[in-house]
């Protein structure tokens, strides 16, 4: 038995490809001759090999493919076509093109085309399709997947490495100076609901206090320029430049460092397939206050406070709240601690994904 | 909704947050003027729908932003990922832009959109033929030689620019050999405080040690302090235990003993005949002076006397410390009550007897002085109530007589005297058929 990872872009940093690196990583544990085919690799020191080579390695029928289905790529459905083993997909879900209508034609071009493949891909009648969260595979058995084909698995991620990792020094001395920080983790695309989150960071300075940081931490796409000109408008109409720290292409150190240094992770997101700087949060133990979009309250539960209002007044409060109530914030601690061993710590994940593989082990 | 360990439930908390978030946005300053937004800066959209392009618009970007500008001018959407990848791969090999952007136009999806690059077509065709094995080598040979002035220009512009990057990069260099500098200096700090922070941590290690110790000898203490405690409620419990028992055989002896002496009483009493006429006479003859329904107290006299009492209409109760006299007397369906008589007289309430009895004066005054005793009779008695006194045998003189106790010797003047000297009025003799007196007195008022 082989076993193959097909994914298009290969890279150590992004979640989707964590996911994929990890599952290689423990099929060769079990002992399972295991490669990764895409098109084109970054940051990853394992060797890659060209995708159209995969149905020669592991087309038999006792071998294994997983699909890593994040992007449109046509090429990957004519591929898992060819092969006749066990094949898996799974789905990390891809942004509804609506979001960058005003913003970028070419990513609204690309997200319609992923997401049409949606229902080519729940049709084509693998073995096993997984959800990084239950909303991912609601789309999958919406689009036609078979029910009963289908399971959730959160994504493999590098929580415990940033939990290890050693923070920048600098950073947090920078950030540790009285001021409440308020930290928003991801790319600046958007989907990620930055414009809300200003006008709650806006609600807390006004309402509650001066002293307070945006930390916006996460890649700028100079192809987004139009959305990201937006946040820094609405930054300067507010009058917060001052107040707002933007960290983009964050090492791991300067990732730990924020997660340290701030008083509330803040997420007004309006679409997530899961969400991997949730659980980061939870980890390293940062308090999450979070709008009930998409996989959010899937992925938080209980380990943080979720509205589903949008009122930025409601963050803002929330946001207070957890600053000046001592026991709030310990037993909101101590839930996310607990949800992250439970649900979403390596072990877990590695337990469920190995019963996932019974029918071929 | 979930509840927080030892906290309000959840949704208290979110009630309070949205409370308090009204509350906010109404105390809050207003928002400040806005600004007029700036003009978003993305124009690849506009310029994806132009269809046409120079050749120095598309090449003078590099490396990705080349190939993504040439993606969206040519193609109108952004690089694939096999797209891009193979485009970039031409790049790193050394192929020039030419044949790239040569590659997009006239591949089947960029004939399809068809955007007109001017002069495109001749100098992609010259790269193509460039590719034919030999021919195309010394095709290239001869461009090169062609275009030499213009690449030697191209150098000597490369080698100013390269000069001024690498005089960048050094200044650059020296700045992070700075922070570098700053940084070991700061890590070097920070081993030193890591030393003392050991330090302290030994120390407080061996605190914690000590203190371990001591709970330790505590906790043994403790152990210890509960296994004598424990000792002692079980002893406790046993002399309960043992006390109970001694209580119960004394309880038991009195019983026996009150049996025995209540036996022989009755058993001496058969003796004398005159007894039940005598008591007959005494009890008419008080019942006569007495108003109907009288109350009437008797210490000590006899379950046959106080029978004779009702008998004659009197509201009679008794007196007795004997519990088997007392067990008789409820038996015959009277009213009588085991208790010490000084006792009963102690609680009795000032003024509230139409009469006393007691036909065996002497045991009485064994075991109370006869002051004491006058007093209590004349609280007791309403005015006008009768005493009467005998000096004869009760069950009570019986009893004080087994328990090897003299017996008080009165006679009836003796009697007659004390009242009189006790404050009581009209004391006189109250004779029997058979010539046995016994006295009875008035209580003649409030004692001055």
């Amino acid at each position: 038995m082989k076993a193959a990872i097909l994914i298009p872009v290969l890279t150590s940093k992004d979640a989707v490809g964590a996911d994929a690196l990890a599952m290689a990583s423990i099929l060769e544990e079990l002992g399972i001759e295991t490669r990764v085919f895409c098109q084109s690799a970054s940051g990853v020191e394992r060797k890659t090999y060209p995708p159209e080579r995969l149905p020669q390695f592991a087309g038999g029928p006792r071998d294994l493919v997983i699909y890593h289905y994040s992007t449109g790529w046509p090429a990957a459905v004519e591929l898992l076509g060819r092969c006749r083993g066990f094949r898996i997909i799974k789905y990390h879900n891809i942004t509804p093109p609506e979001f960058f209508s005003d913003v970028s034609a070419d990513y609204e071009i690309a997200c319609r085309k992923g997401r049409q493949e949606i229902a080519t891909i729940a049709t084509l009648g693998c073995e096993l399709y997984l959800g990084a969260s239950a909303y991912n595979l609601r789309e999958l058995e919406r689009a036609g997947m078979p029910v009963a084909r289908g399971g959730v698995l959160a994504p493999f991620h590098r929580v415990a490495e940033i939990v290890e990792a050693e923070g920048d020094v600098a950073l947090i001395k920078q950030l540790t100076d009285g001021s409440h920080n308020f930290l928003m983790v991801g790319r600046v695309a958007p989907n990620k609901g930055h414009l809300a989150l200003v006008d709650a960071f806006d609600a807390y300075v006004r309402g509650y206090s001066a002293d307070a940081r945006l930390i916006i931490l996460g890649k700028i796409d100079p192809r987004l320029d139009r959305y990201t000109t937006a946040i820094t408008g609405r930054i300067d109409e507010l009058d917060l430049s001052d107040r707002v720290l933007w960290i983009e292409a964050a090492s791991e150190a300067q990732l730990k460092a924020a997660y340290l240094a701030s008083h509330v992770f803040m997420l007004l997101s309006e679409h997530e397939g899961f969400c991997v700087p949730l659980i980061e949060s939870m980890a390293v133990g940062t308090p999450i206050v979070a709008h009930a979009s998409s996989a959010v309250p899937e992925t938080l539960g209980d380990a943080g406070l979720i509205w589903e209002e949008r009122d930025p007044w409601l963050y803002a409060a929330s946001a207070a709240r957890l600053f000046g109530d001592d026991a709030l914030r310990a037993a909101m601690l101590e839930r996310a601690r607990l949800r992250y061993r439970q649900q979403f710590s390596v072990e877990v994940l590695r337990e469920r994904f190995t019963r996932f593989l019974e029918p071929v082990l | 909704m979930n509840r927080l360990p030892e906290e309000k439930p959840l949704e208290v908390v979110r009630n309070e947050i949205r409370a308090d978030a009204e509350s906010a946005r109404s105390r809050a300053p207003a928002q400040p003027a806005r600004k007029p937004p700036k003009t978003a800066s993305n124009t690849a959209p506009a310029a994806a729908l132009r269809d046409e392009f120079s050749i120095p618009e598309l090449s003078q970007a590099h490396f990705t932003s080349f190939l993504e500008q040439a993606f969206a001018a040519l193609l109108r959407r952004p690089p694939d990922p096999a797209g891009f990848d193979a485009q970039m791969r031409l790049l790193v090999q050394g192929r020039s832009k030419i044949e790239i952007l040569g590659n997009l136009r006239w591949s089947p999806e960029g004939r399809d959109i068809g955007v007109r690059v001017p002069w495109l077509l001749p100098r992609y065709v010259l790269a193509k033929c460039m590719r034919i094995p030999v021919l195309g080598y010394l095709l290239e040979w001869i461009v090169c030689l062609g275009g030499l002035p213009r690449i030697v220009r191209h150098q000597r512009a490369a080698d100013t620019y390269h000069s001024a990057r690498h005089h960048e990069v050094l200044s650059a260099f020296r700045g992070l050999q700075l922070e570098l500098e700053a940084a070991r200096t700061e890590i070097a700090r920070l081993a030193s405080g890591k030393v003392e922070l050991g330090q302290r941590l030994d120390g407080l290690n061996d605190r914690s040690v000590q203190l371990h110790a001591e709970i330790e000898r505590a906790a043994i203490d403790a152990r210890e302090l509960r296994h004598l405690v424990l000792s002692m409620n079980h002893w406790l419990a046993s002399l309960r235990q043992n006390l109970s028992a001694l209580e119960l055989a004394e309880a038991d002896q009195a019983r026996h003993a009150d049996a025995l002496h209540a036996d022989i009483a009755s058993r001496v009493l058969a003796l004398d005949a005159g007894r039940p006429a005598r008591l007959d006479s005494w009890a008419q003859q008080l019942a006569g002076m007495l108003p109907a329904g009288a109350q009437v107290l008797d210490l000590c006299s006899g379950e046959d006397w106080l029978a004779r009492l009702v008998g004659n209409g009197i509201e009679a109760t008794g007196i007795d410390t004997n519990t088997e006299v007392g067990s008789r007397a409820r038996s015959a369906g009277l009213s009588i009550t085991v208790a010490e008589p000084a006792e009963v007289l102690a609680r009795t309430a000032d003024g509230s007897l139409h009469g006393l009895t007691a036909l065996d004066a002497g045991s009485l005054l064994l075991n109370m002085p006869v002051s004491s005793f006058l007093a209590a009779v004349r609280r007791v008695l309403s005015s006008g109530g009768i005493l009467v006194l005998g000096s004869g045998r009760a069950p009570a003189s019986i009893a004080s007589r087994l328990q090897g106790r003299a017996n008080v010797e009165l006679d009836t003047e003796m009697l007659r005297q004390t009242l009189l000297a006790g404050g009581l009025v009209d004391a006189r003799p109250l004779p029997a058929a058979d010539g046995t007196v016994c006295i009875v007195a008035r209580n003649g008022g409030p004692k001055t």
